[in-house]
């Protein structure tokens, strides 16, 4: 009895050893690099509590899902709470031990407080998480798209000239990446990156909703005549995933009934060709004279990736807190950082848009990667 | 009075074989007329000259250049002898901020409807 009692403790101490391999072990220390505004939660909708100054050291407690948010703490030399809130990444000295793979991932707290927003429509905007969940049916849309010969490890894009940019997506494709805490996303750079060479037939400047079905917006020298951009771009490449971001130009002369209409219509089609569509909110400037159709329009895209049951990035919840949005100085573009190939180690991702895009779109892709894609391997 | 009964019905057959279409105009201008109420967002224009198997694209296909300022360049439209492929030259220039985006023509099918050459996509 005593030996099962020793083999039992014996047991135990193992899957507690064991237990930290998948945390940090003691939280890591670090400072801001400038002053940065400590929130009570992983958004800039949450309250506001204190402003961290530079060189005051925190310690880091847990991440958001994506990890671009940390949980911080400081305490007085007697163990009193001085600080304790959430801070974007970006304005940390990263520091180099830092695995967001081991550091814990806050499941519970929303990426928003929408009952802070005193705006219902954008409160409503602010709901959506920032990366949605996977759902069910996309298990069926991936079978369908193997039975079809879709390549599941292929990604493309389908959009305006947000999407054309070269510097989205298509990084992902140069082996020089620095993850840097992000180490958790590498499964999923690796298997899909590649694919993101390129560019896309159905990413170009002046892109709308309506004009990706229209032939004479295909590029002759890849598609056939008479063929979409949408259709082209999807018989040529195979993929798996499309990400897919259309508004900034809609939002100038479509209605929000005409934009969904048309969003369904894409959907649909990305749907019946087993390709998984990755639907995303867009960026707006509030001086934009069209902010308030942009809101419009990305309320209506809400609407179709819930009756469509399509995974969804909130884009434009999680540019807020970026400086000027994520955008450029034209206030319609997303800003890039000026490096070719993917950089996470010095958080780019708080301060430009197009990095921040591509990081949820990465972190997209890992939980297609996980969720659907080893799974039905397996 | 014979013979010249004969002379009005042999002229009435001729303007006959001349052509069914001979009261349609020109296909290579229906087409180039098209492509103009295309890019200016003409609706009727786009309407009037759209054949009837692609009516269902007719928002598309008026709203297709609404985003850009857009003209035609260089334009010269030919009718591919007796076939209903109508080849033209030149291009849509879209001009988009500050940037021009080239979108080169190429062959269109036209159909002949209710007496009026109809633009109808892009030949294959």
């Amino acid at each position: 009895m005593a030996f099962v009692k020793v083999l039992l403790l014996a047991g135990l101490a193992l899957i507690l050893a064991g237990h930290p391999a998948t945390a940090q072990e003691t939280p890591l220390e670090t400072t801001a690099h400038r002053a940065a505004v400590v929130y009570a939660g992983p958004g800039d909708s949450y309250r506001q509590l204190a402003v961290l100054r530079p060189g005051n050291a925190v310690q880091i407690i847990e991440r958001n899902s994506v990890g671009n948010w940390l949980h911080v703490r400081q305490e007085d030399r007697n163990g009193f709470v001085k600080l304790d809130g959430w801070v974007m990444i970006g304005y940390l000295n990263i520091p180099a031990a830092l695995r967001l793979s081991r550091l814990a991932a806050n499941t519970e707290l929303a990426d928003a407080d929408p009952s802070a927003v005193n705006s219902r429509s954008l409160a409503a905007l602010y709901a959506a998480p920032v990366i949605s969940p996977i759902s069910e049916a996309m298990r069926g849309v991936y079978a369908l798209g193997q039975q079809l010969g879709n390549h599941s490890d292929v990604v493309t894009k389908v959009g305006d000239s947000l999407t054309f940019n070269p510097m989205y997506l298509e990084p992902m494709s140069d082996p020089r990446y620095e993850l840097g805490p992000y180490d958790y996303l590498e499964d999923a750079l690796r298997y899909f990156g590649p694919s993101t060479a390129g560019g896309s037939a159905a990413a170009r400047m002046a892109l709308a909703t309506y004009v990706i079905f229209d032939p004479m917006w295909a590029d002759k020298t890849l598609c056939r005549p008479g063929e979409s951009p949408l259709d082209c771009e999807y018989r040529r490449k195979r993929p798996g995933v499309a990400f897919i971001l259309f508004g900034p130009n809609d939002a100038r002369h479509t209605t929000r009934e005409k934009y969904t209409e048309q969003m369904g219509k894409i959907v649909t089609e990305t749907l019946n060709r087993g390709i998984i569509p990755v639907l995303s909110t867009f960026s707006v400037h509030p001086d934009d004279p069209y902010w308030w159709q942009a809101i419009e329009l990305n309320l209506g895209l809400l609407d179709v990736a819930a009756e469509y049951d399509v995974p969804l990035i909130n884009l434009w919840a999680a540019a807020r807190p970026l400086p000027d949005y994520g955008l450029d100085r034209d206030k319609v573009h997303m800003k890039n950082s000026g490096f070719t190939y993917l950089k996470f180690s010095t958080g780019h991702e708080s301060w430009y848009g197009t990095s921040l895009r591509n990081l949820l779109s990465l972190k997209m892709l890992d939980e297609i990667y996980h969720s659907i894609i080893l799974e039905a391997d397996a | 009075m014979r013979t010249g009964l004969l002379l009005i019905l042999l002229a009435l057959l001729l303007a006959a074989c001349a052509g069914g279409d001979s009261g349609a105009g020109d296909p290579a201008e229906a087409v180039e007329r098209y492509l103009q109420a295309k890019i200016a967002g003409d609706a009727d224009g786009v309407r009037a000259l759209l054949c009837s198997a692609k009516e269902a694209d007719l928002d598309m296909e008026a709203g297709s250049f609404a985003a850009v300022e857009a003209r035609l360049e260089d334009v010269d439209c030919q009718r591919d002898s007796d076939t209903d492929v109508v080849r033209c030259q030149g291009k849509i220039v879209a001009t988009y901020g500050t940037e021009d985006l080239d979108f080169p023509l190429s062959a269109y099918r036209v159909v002949l409807e209710g007496g009026v050459w109809k633009w109808c996509g892009e030949a294959g």
